[in-house]
């Protein structure tokens, strides 16, 4: 890793469909410097995946994201990471993390609708073994996501022409 | 009735480019993508545009010492010796501006007296001539040529010094060429310069728009200081340029000069935009030089695309302006600038506005989201792919 691949890293999360040619330009390397450093940053397990941010509200579906806050007892030997490794298996799942605080793990859930990500928690998540509590909260609106803003900017009234 | 407009106001000529800026602003804004706008297009880092809002919810809002406040005349100074290694003492050699375009103001009445000529770098900034001009000076254009990447060669600024030439104003980086002066450019005009005993006011407000290695501070270069005014502000590295602030720093003997027609004209610069740039100085940094990287990116991006099209162009060193020769074409720069215009709805400043360096080129500016400057390519290469 040197400051090159910071910025690749950084460019990649801003635009991951990006040509090597434009990393290229960028960098001031070459675009097949740029492909080989890419592959280097797969092979070490930096860079995981190169996806796209999706404003689902655009779209007009009804879909509906939760957060859901879990209480877990720790298996033995395992760890937090048994009862993590079970829930994030679930499709439904879009992350989860091992929190400081009152509660041990947040998840993300995409669903279709409220009654499918119900009883997905009820049914799927609720009933593994080790969860004691869980806490659903609906996500209202996204204003952010993955640094990207989804609000659109207001007019600035930028003059045309200035010296 | 008298022709009321006094002679030295009526004898400026108007921006040269005058007709091009009629046309422009018939054009609806939506449509037109502007390389034609000198600042950055982000926004004031948050933290700076808060220190202002709390600083008026707090009452701040009296005139401030003529000077600056105190505390921001301070840690000027420290940051200019650190940044640069220049030291100038916060207490007598610095005057915070309603910016830079007012310490250029006051840096010409400093010291030109009627009659004496005043070595311009060209192209240059479309304020420098007139300014001279109404402080009795004579302008003389100091050509920087594209071959030179738009430096200052000790032998162009030779040919150009008669017994009557007492300053050279200079602006690194530069606006509209992006090029730079290194340490050893510098040092290499500094013997010219004392041999023939010329004052230099530098307009260094691009300074920390550099992208190789760090920016060389006039007045830092071996005998410069003593006979250099050096002027810059926060417009363009922390993206402030609505809220008008500047400096000026010289030796004490002249700084003191400039005070009295600073506090005559301006009282002091704007409080709110002081308690700002404080702010800036203490945390800035960071924005600031995320911003400087992504110049950078654009520049990349937007001269390869350039050169492409086959619009030759020096790779600029500094500033966010890429100049690139349109002789190619065929076209004259103004004409450049208004087909282009017209037909591919993307405005760009023709070169001769500013100066006679800068005919057969164009000036645009790459401080625009990334998107837009990629669209803006595609336009320029279709505009010129009809030609």
């Amino acid at each position: 890793m040197d400051e090159k691949d910071t910025v690749l890293l950084n460019e990649l999360t801003k635009n991951s469909r990006i040509s090597s040619a434009e990393l290229g330009c960028i960098l001031e390397i070459s675009a097949s410097e740029v492909e080989s450093r890419i592959a280097a940053l797969k092979e070490a397990g930096i860079l995981r995946s190169c996806t796209a941010v999706v404003d689902y509200s655009a779209l007009g579906d009804d879909s509906v994201m939760v957060v859901l806050s879990l209480k877990v007892t720790p298996e033995k030997g395992l760890g937090y990471d048994g009862i993590a490794e079970k829930i994030s298996r679930f499709p439904e799942v879009d992350s989860i993390c091992l929190m400081t605080g009152t509660y041990d793990f947040q998840v993300t859930i995409r669903g279709k609708t409220m009654t499918e990500v119900s009883r997905f928690v009820a049914e799927q998540i609720a009933s593994i073994d080790g969860v004691k509590e869980t806490m659903t909260q609906i996500i209202m609106r996204t204003y952010k996501m993955q640094g990207v803003p989804l609000l659109s900017k207001g007019h600035r009234d930028r003059q045309l022409i200035t010296f | 009735m008298r022709n009321f407009v006094a002679d030295v106001a009526a004898s400026i000529p108007p921006s040269g480019i005058r007709k091009f800026f009629d046309l422009v602003l018939t054009m609806d804004s939506s449509d037109v993508i502007s390389l034609g706008v000198g600042e950055p297009d982000f926004d004031t880092p948050y933290a700076v545009s808060k220190a202002a809002i709390s600083s008026i919810e707090m009452g701040k809002t009296m005139y401030t010492a003529n000077r600056g406040l105190p505390q921001l005349c301070s840690l000027m100074s420290e940051d200019l010796k650190k940044r640069y290694n220049v030291s100038y003492d916060p207490a007598s050699e610095i005057i915070f501006t309603t910016g830079v375009s007012e310490a250029f103001d006051v840096a010409v009445r400093t010291v030109v007296n009627p009659g004496d000529e005043v070595l311009v770098v060209d192209p240059c900034f479309v304020s420098y001539h007139p300014e001279v001009l109404l402080a009795g000076g004579r302008p003389v254009p100091l050509p920087c040529r594209a071959e030179d990447q738009f430096k200052i060669t000790p032998d162009a600024l030779m040919e150009q010094i008669t017994p009557k030439s007492k300053v050279l104003i200079m602006n690194f980086p530069n606006n509209p060429t992006g090029g730079v002066m290194t340490r050893d450019d510098l040092k290499a005009i500094a013997d010219v310069v004392i041999d023939h005993d010329l004052l230099i006011i530098s307009d260094e407000v691009y300074a920390e728009l550099t992208y190789e290695g760090r920016h060389t501070a006039t007045a830092s270069v071996e005998g410069l200081y003593e006979r250099t005014i050096t002027l810059n502000g926060f417009s363009k590295a922390y993206a402030m340029t609505g809220w008008r602030l500047g400096y000026l720093c010289a030796p004490e003997e002249i700084c003191n000069a400039a005070l009295k027609i600073h506090q005559y004209v301006m009282m002091s610069a704007p409080t709110a935009s002081q308690f700002a740039a404080i702010e800036a100085l203490k945390s800035g940094e960071e924005a600031k030089n995320a911003m400087t990287a992504e110049y950078r990116i654009r520049r990349n991006l937007f001269v390869n695309g350039l050169n492409e099209i086959g619009l030759t162009c020096h790779l600029p060193q500094g500033a966010f302006y890429a100049f690139p020769s349109i002789e190619s074409t065929g076209l004259s720069d103004e004409e450049f600038a208004e087909r282009l215009l017209k037909e591919q709805q993307v405005a760009v400043v023709p070169g001769s506005a500013f100066g006679p360096s800068g005919k057969g080129h164009v000036r645009t500016c790459y401080a625009v989201d990334r998107e837009k400057l990629m669209t803006a390519v595609r336009r320029i290469k279709t505009f010129v792919e009809s030609l």
